[in-house]
């Protein structure tokens, strides 16, 4: 450049770029430290918008650790509620998307679970190339482990969020017959009715067709790991999972997946706070009917009470 | 490209690093118009043909406005043939139906074509040259010289500056065009043009991007129905929070790069949620398309001069006008429509309650809320849904749902931010801060860097680019 910059304005940029690199790290040393040992932080639920990248930047980072892996849509965030995991057993909600996405990003990476628990119901869900892309980007992992600020976990909005909904103790059982309870949040099951209620037309029919094929490839390739995959249907509102693409999907999959184990369950046993998300106490219990299928010997022997956060 | 995107990063940094090249300084206008050019071409396509017939025919229309012939009739042309491109591509959908019919020639690929980008700034741009050379050349004849290649290509950066081609500052002629010329890399404030790319990216990435993510559910109004009164309110005052941060924000940084060119842009916004009344909230706002408002229109139109019945149909008529503006739907008009009646209703009340200065207090609180209010009217699809959730709102008490308490209490908290800003930078602007809190100046800006480094929203479109 033809010209200099002039000394006060070279005082100030110095001053910017040295203040500006002391902040970045030293937000990022106290957050670094924060997530390691103050479990506090940890005991209390991500925001909605930031789960799906919570969980899956988390099991990136730690696959190694989950010989048990439950994959799923917004469904698997209370699979098993918050507070109430097992050791070895990673649960990956991947909110407002699904299972397809969870695939795609395993097979990316080297993950090789023993048992794979995959959520069938909303696994129509597309899993977005460039989203898969930035998920298993070596490059962002490393970013995310030496600078945890850039994950979604340390996120300053997530931590607003998190900060005023501390995980609760107890499970919650409401004490109402099902049948009432149901027509209660009926409002709120309307809106997935209303989101989910159109008919399949000949285009949607051949997206599906491409979801399927691309489970097809990814169930594939896991299996060529040895993890063993198990499908489990959401024990959705009868309402819901007669909705035409849900049903369509449904029948979809347990034709091309006709081969593998299946877990579902009546409905009926299952409290529901939109005809599709668990209340914790019936999170904890499906999480429990899952397990009992995970063979003797995958998972090491449950210590300490439950509500134990490991 | 967004200024938030990476691909204009690089494009900037291209620009400005061949700009201040030496063998260069002869061509920085060129450079800069082939720059702002090639920008619009990227974004707008085919819409680049609009822009230089708009910019040829203002510059044409100009020159002979500079000479002694013809005055008149060369300013009338120019001026409804920017009104004429505007009226016709921003305002034909209200009259036309069938839009989704395939197009079969010109007429019809006009009849179906989109709003170009930037098109509300750049015509009225045309508008305030051809009017200013109109009412005194001689400014103009100053600035650009009376040689046409010279005129032309000053005329043609002008309208086409690429900082502020798609959502202003909107700049007036006598104000741009004398600045037009070599610059050198000595000359650039840094420190002045560092502020304003900060403060701009921080508002924008920061509090307007991350406040985006929780106002979204306003335009489902199935949401609303399991929502919590709590978390509508919230939600309307955070989308006033982030309106203003996306679009100070963007004008922030719009100066902030015209300074790094060598370039002042008009200020576009002054802290205007602590404004005590709707006039002041109004001097305040959007400064640059109020200025030209009342420059172009409440003033010729004859301003308070014509008595009290004349000057509030002035007031009512450039409100609605200014509302239009924004946007070919009846709900943009009734959004001004609403800051009209205030205004008018504000200038009848102002003689009685001069006397009580408490007003002033308790106004700042008053005018946020009412324009609050008024703000729904652009992020809600249409008038009845305005009034749906309005509805809604008065009519269920908090304890009617808990939904989305946890997301209500972080927007609210990201709405106090944008106030706490607008606080700090009007007492910053009001009183020296002392050299001690000088020295911490690079300190906050450096906090503001890193949010923007790790705490930013998902990149948005700015709000003020459909308009």
């Amino acid at each position: 450049m033809p010209s200099s910059i002039s000394s006060s304005d070279r005082r100030f940029l110095r001053a910017l770029a040295l203040w500006t690199a002391g902040l970045a790290v030293g937000f990022n040393l106290v957050v670094a430290y924060g997530l390691q040992h103050w479990r506090w932080l940890d005991r209390r639920h991500d925001l909605a918008k930031f789960e799906a990248a919570v969980n899956i930047e988390d099991y990136v980072l730690n696959y190694r650790r989950c010989p048990v892996v439950v994959l799923g849509s917004s469904v698997v965030a209370a699979v098993p509620p918050p507070g109430w995991e097992r050791p070895g057993v990673c649960s990956v909600a991947i909110l407002g998307q699904g299972a397809l996405l969870g695939l795609a990003v395993m097979a990316r990476i080297p993950a090789a679970p023993r048992v794979l628990f995959v959520e069938a119901s909303f696994g129509f869900r597309d899993a977005p190339p460039d989203q898969v892309e930035t998920y298993a980007d070596p490059g962002l992992r490393a970013l995310h482990r030496w600078f945890p600020l850039s994950a979604a976990k340390a996120n300053w909005i997530n931590m607003l969020g998190k900060a005023q909904d501390a995980v609760q103790g107890a499970l919650y059982r409401p004490d109402q017959p099902w049948a009432a309870w149901r027509t209660e949040h009926q409002p709120y099951s309307d809106i997935y009715a209303r989101i989910y209620g159109a008919p399949i037309d000949a285009g949607a029919r051949r997206h599906l067709d491409a979801n399927l094929a691309q489970t097809r490839s990814l169930i594939a390739e896991m299996e060529t790991r040895g993890t063993k995959v198990i499908f489990f249907e959401a024990p959705l509102d009868p309402r819901l999972a007669g909705l035409p693409i849900v049903s369509v999907w449904h029948d979809m999959m347990r034709a091309a997946f006709a081969d593998h184990d299946w877990v579902a369950d009546a409905p009926e046993k299952y409290y529901l706070t939109d005809g599709m998300h668990f209340t914790s106490g019936s999170g904890a219990d499906f999480y429990d009917l899952l397990l009992s299928q995970v063979p003797v010997g995958v998972l090491p022997a449950a210590t300490g009470s439950p509500g134990q956060r490991n | 490209m967004s200024f938030t995107s990476f691909g204009f990063v690089a494009f900037f940094v291209a620009v400005f690093g061949l700009y201040y090249l030496p063998p260069m300084r002869r061509h920085q206008v060129a450079l800069l118009v082939g720059a702002s050019l090639l920008l619009y071409w990227l974004e707008a396509g085919d819409f680049l043909i609009l822009l230089l017939v708009s910019s040829l025919s203002t510059a044409g229309l100009s020159y002979v406005l500079a000479g002694r012939r013809g005055r008149f009739a060369a300013a009338a042309l120019g001026v409804a043939g920017n009104l004429l491109v505007l009226g016709f591509f921003k305002y034909k959908s209200l009259f036309l139906s069938g839009a989704g019919a395939a197009p079969r020639d010109l007429v019809q690929a006009l009849l179906h074509a989109p709003l170009p980008i930037g098109i509300s700034f750049y015509t009225f741009h045309g508008i305030s040259l051809i009017v200013d050379t109109y009412r005194d050349p001689e400014p103009l004849i100053g600035a650009v010289g009376r040689r046409w290649p010279q005129h032309f290509a000053k005329t043609l950066l002008y309208m086409s500056f690429f900082p502020q081609l798609v959502a202003g500052p909107i700049a007036k002629g006598r104000f741009l065009l004398p600045q037009i010329g070599p610059k050198s890399f000595a000359g650039i404030a840094w420190q002045e043009s560092l502020e304003c790319l900060i403060h701009g990216y921080f508002l924008k990435s920061v509090l307007a991007d991350n406040l985006q993510q929780f106002t979204a559910p306003m335009t489902t109004p199935a949401a609303w129905g399991v929502d919590s009164a709590y978390h509508l309110a919230a939600m309307m005052l955070g989308y006033s929070a982030q309106i203003y941060a996306d679009f100070a924000g963007y004008s922030l940084i719009a100066i902030g790069l015209g300074k790094l060119l060598g370039y002042e842009l008009p200020q576009n916004f002054n802290n205007p949620y602590l404004a005590g009344s709707f006039a002041e909230f109004w001097r305040r706002w959007h400064m640059s398309l109020s200025s030209w408002l009342r420059d172009y229109l409440y003033i010729p139109l004859g301003g308070n001069r014509r008595g009290a019945g004349r000057t509030y149909l002035n007031l009512f008529l450039v409100m609605a006008l200014g509302g239009l503006w924004h946007g070919a739907a009846w709900k943009f008009a009734a959004w001004g429509i609403w800051h009209g009646l205030a205004l008018m209703a504000e200038r009848a009340l102002a003689g009685r309650l001069r006397h009580l200065s408490a007003l002033r207090i308790l106004g700042i609180p008053l005018v946020f809320l009412y324009v609050t209010i008024g703000w729904l009217l652009f992020k809600l699809d249409s008038f009845s849904d305005v009034v749906a959730y309005l509805a809604r709102l008065l009519a269920l008490p908090r304890a009617a749902g808990d939904g989305g308490v946890i997301e209500a209490n972080v927007m609210l908290i990201l709405t106090a931010l944008t106030l706490l800003y607008q606080v700090a930078m009007e007492i910053l602007a009001k009183r020296d801060p002392g050299a001690r809190l000088a020295a911490a100046r690079p300190a906050a800006l450096a906090l503001m860097l890193v949010f923007i480094l790790f705490g930013s929203g998902d990149r948005n479109a700015f709000i003020y680019f459909q308009f």
